[in-house]
């Protein structure tokens, strides 16, 4: 036991009895906390998933129509297009947006000129309100006064716009999300970075090792952590992916561009179907636990 | 120390319920306020109302459109719901009396029939019970921007019969001009188009007879398939999937297509967004019933489709909040809401306090209707409403069959009961 731990009016080891009391004080709000506002949510949600309800008074009985909810999302088209768009946005994320910011974290990393102020442009987006910047992209993907319709057109291409396309809208939130949420990725990695010992590189150097060399055989190993980490919160963040979709395109055009999250609002919240919705919020959830259980027991397992 | 505590609970109870214990009632009315004139007028109305009843306070609590929708359900829910509310009647009403949340008024019918109009009384009842009344008419038209269809060689007269109609469209296309605005982003706008060839395809009961005997009409499949061919001449603006409501009222004003139909409302608003922040000049504005004469339709040509909006009374409000109600509704108070051009109130005659001669006419219009349909999103509840913007939409863009768009509605509404 360490000294300042000894220097404590009491004991804060597990082994006896008294510590087990001392830990049950300091946990009790923590538990209650979590209890009240995580445990029993969850537990009402699943219950309301079995019912036919509005939302408004406790269910009755005979709204209780059993897993009538679940086999309604099954057969539910726009359900089914919402985890494609969902898919997407997990491809999008690993393949473009990770890559990405890791690319940036390696140029912007060391203590170059201007690397500080690029840092803080790229990551300025990630605190942006999402409402915000789904608005901004709203307007830069207009067909008529757009900025990409704008420039296309200064091409010789008609209007373009991408938002107005039911299939194509999902493209529109992608490049959103990717320049909204790269940023913090990417200052993930440079954190990572700033932690590998100088002493590698030097070392690398003067074996006579180039840029690429360092960079894949020292940088990656050094941050694997940090990328596995980012990993794990970008399928997260997908999953639970919401609000640029409302000012982007509100799932539109056609319920093309839907998310589980977006789907799970307009048409359980929206209208007033709030069973169906807890049913779509339990889907959600069976996802994210057994996503995450598997990764941290799979990937992460040594982290 | 058990004393003192007691002796302060005490203290507190007679602080909290000394008002009522001196005959103090307070009535809480919950609506969308975003308009300053509209709130100064309430305000106006609650002050006089309390000095003519020493002893009533009325709460005016303004929220936002969409905010008010999102907060009502909790606010029901809670111990302290609002007195008054706003309501758009139809299936979210419906709801509201199911779950046994608002007041029966049936005794003040008659008082009612003495401020309001017959449809406003009967637009908030539910099986015969009194939950509300009506305050405020509006009425869904053509809305024309006349320089724009002479242009094309297009006049007024050929709007009247849905083969001019649709012969418009074809000579404004060729003159390079858009026919229609509408919003497809928000759906609500082109769910008029289904809602009025659902009213002429079967008349002023279609609606009731889709309820009744469900979306398998002959009525309804005929009205899909005519906003289907509709949407093959491809009416719409470029990109109207992707337009919200501002959007496209906007375009509207600043002259990017010729009409659009929607709510009386679009009189203010296409001023308000458009660039110059006029929009079109009064003169230039013409406003056109729905086309009649849709093909094999059994409807009269005067049935109309708009909205029938004003509040419903809780089941714990105190007897005065419908007093003020009552008075609220009255040609006293509407008169400054026709005045000002802030809506149609349902009062008897309100129509002469209307100065704004499109509103007059807006009026006169929805006086001449052999039947005033409720906005169908409104009437036929929450869920089965949001699939019939869903449709209306998919049908316009000819992504979905009449069939399909049928049976999409029949199943959200197997599954609402």
């Amino acid at each position: 036991m360490s000294t300042a731990a000894q220097r404590l009016p009491f004991s804060v080891s597990l082994r006896g009895q008294r510590g087990w009391k001392t830990a049950l004080i300091f946990v009790a709000p923590a538990i209650l906390l979590f209890t009240l506002f995580i445990v029993l949510p969850i537990i009402e949600a699943g219950g309301a998933s079995l019912y036919n309800w509005n939302g408004l008074r406790a269910p009755s009985p005979d709204k209780f129509i059993g897993l009538g909810n679940f086999q309604q999302l099954l057969g539910n088209k726009t359900f089914q297009r919402a985890l494609g768009n969902t898919g997407l946005l997990i491809a999008a994320s690993l393949l473009i947006q990770l890559p990405m910011a890791l690319g940036m974290a390696a140029l912007l990393g060391g203590r170059r000129w201007g690397s500080v102020t690029f840092r803080m442009i790229f990551f300025l987006p990630f605190i942006l309100a999402e409402v915000a910047a789904g608005l901004i992209f709203h307007y830069i993907f207009d067909g008529d006064v757009g900025l990409i319709s704008v420039v296309g057109q200064l091409f010789g291409t008609g209007p373009i716009a991408l938002l107005a396309d039911p299939n194509l809208a999902i493209i529109g939130i992608l490049v959103a999300a990717t320049w909204k949420y790269f940023g913090f990725h990417m200052m993930l990695y440079i954190a990572g970075m700033q932690a590998i010992d100088k002493s590698l590189y030097e070392a690398a150097e003067i074996d006579g090792a180039n840029a690429l060399q360092r960079f894949i055989h020292i940088t990656v190993p050094g941050i694997a952590t940090t990328i596995r980490l980012s990993i794990f919160f970008a399928i997260l963040g997908c999953l639970q992916f919401f609000d640029l979709v409302v000012p982007l395109t509100g799932g539109g055009p056609l319920n093309g561009s839907h998310t589980i999250v977006s789907f799970l609002y307009y048409f359980g919240i929206g209208r007033m179907r709030v069973g169906f919705g807890d049913a779509v919020g339990v889907t959600l959830f069976v996802f994210c636990v057994v996503i995450a259980i598997a990764y941290r027991w799979l990937v992460m397992r040594d982290d | 120390m058990k004393n003192r505590v007691l002796g302060a609970l005490a203290l507190v109870l007679m602080a909290t319920t000394a008002p009522s214990l001196a005959g103090d009632t307070t009535v809480r009315m919950l609506y969308i306020g975003d308009t300053k004139a509209y709130n100064d007028i309430l305000q106006g109305a609650a002050d006089a109302f309390s000095a003519a009843h020493p002893g009533v306070k009325i709460v005016l609590e303004p929220m936002e459109n969409e905010a008010l929708k999102a907060k009502l359900p909790t606010m029901l829910q809670s111990n302290t719901p609002p007195d008054i509310f706003t309501s758009w009647g139809g299936g979210v009403m419906l709801a509201h009396e199911e779950a046994g949340y608002l007041a029966d008024v049936t005794s003040e019918q008659a008082n009612f029939g003495k401020t309001v109009v017959p449809s406003a009384i009967s637009a908030f009842q539910v099986d015969g019970k009194q939950v509300g009344v009506a305050t405020d008419l509006s009425l869904v038209s053509i809305y024309v921007n006349k320089p724009l269809i002479a242009k094309a060689g297009v006049t007024v007269d050929d709007l009247k019969t849905w083969d001019g109609f649709k012969g418009a469209i074809t000579k404004l296309k060729a003159a390079g001009t858009t026919p229609l605005l509408t919003s497809g982003k928000d759906e609500w706008p082109v769910q008029f188009y289904l809602g009025y060839l659902l009213l002429r395809e079967g008349g002023g009961g279609a609606i009731d007879e889709v309820k009744k005997h469900g979306f398998n009409s002959p009525a309804f499949l005929a009205a899909a398939k005519e906003l289907v061919d509709l949407g093959k001449m491809q009416p719409f603006q470029d990109g109207w999937l992707s337009k919200t409501w501002p959007d496209s009222a906007g375009q509207f004003g600043d002259g990017q297509g010729a009409m659009y139909l929607m709510g009386n409302w679009i009189i203010a608003q296409q001023g308000q967004d458009a660039k110059d922040g006029k929009g079109i000049a009064p003169a230039d504005l013409a406003i056109v019933p729905f086309p009649a004469g849709v093909p094999g339709g059994k409807g009269l040509g005067t049935e109309t489709l708009g909205g029938i909006a004003g509040y419903e009374i809780s089941a714990k409000a105190p007897p005065e909040a419908t007093q003020f109600l009552e008075y609220f509704a009255s040609r006293d108070v509407q008169k400054k809401i026709a005045e000002g051009g802030l809506g149609i109130p349902s009062a008897i005659g309100s129509a002469e306090d209307l100065k704004d001669p499109m509103l007059q006419l807006v009026a006169q219009q929805i006086a001449a209707s052999s039947k005033h349909q409720n906005f169908l999103d409104q009437d036929l509840g929450p869920d089965v409403g949001r699939v019939f913007n869903d449709v209306a939409t998919a049908l316009a863009a000819g992504t979905m069959s009449p069939e399909e768009a049928a049976a999409a509605l029949q199943e959200a509404m197997d599954n609402s009961k």
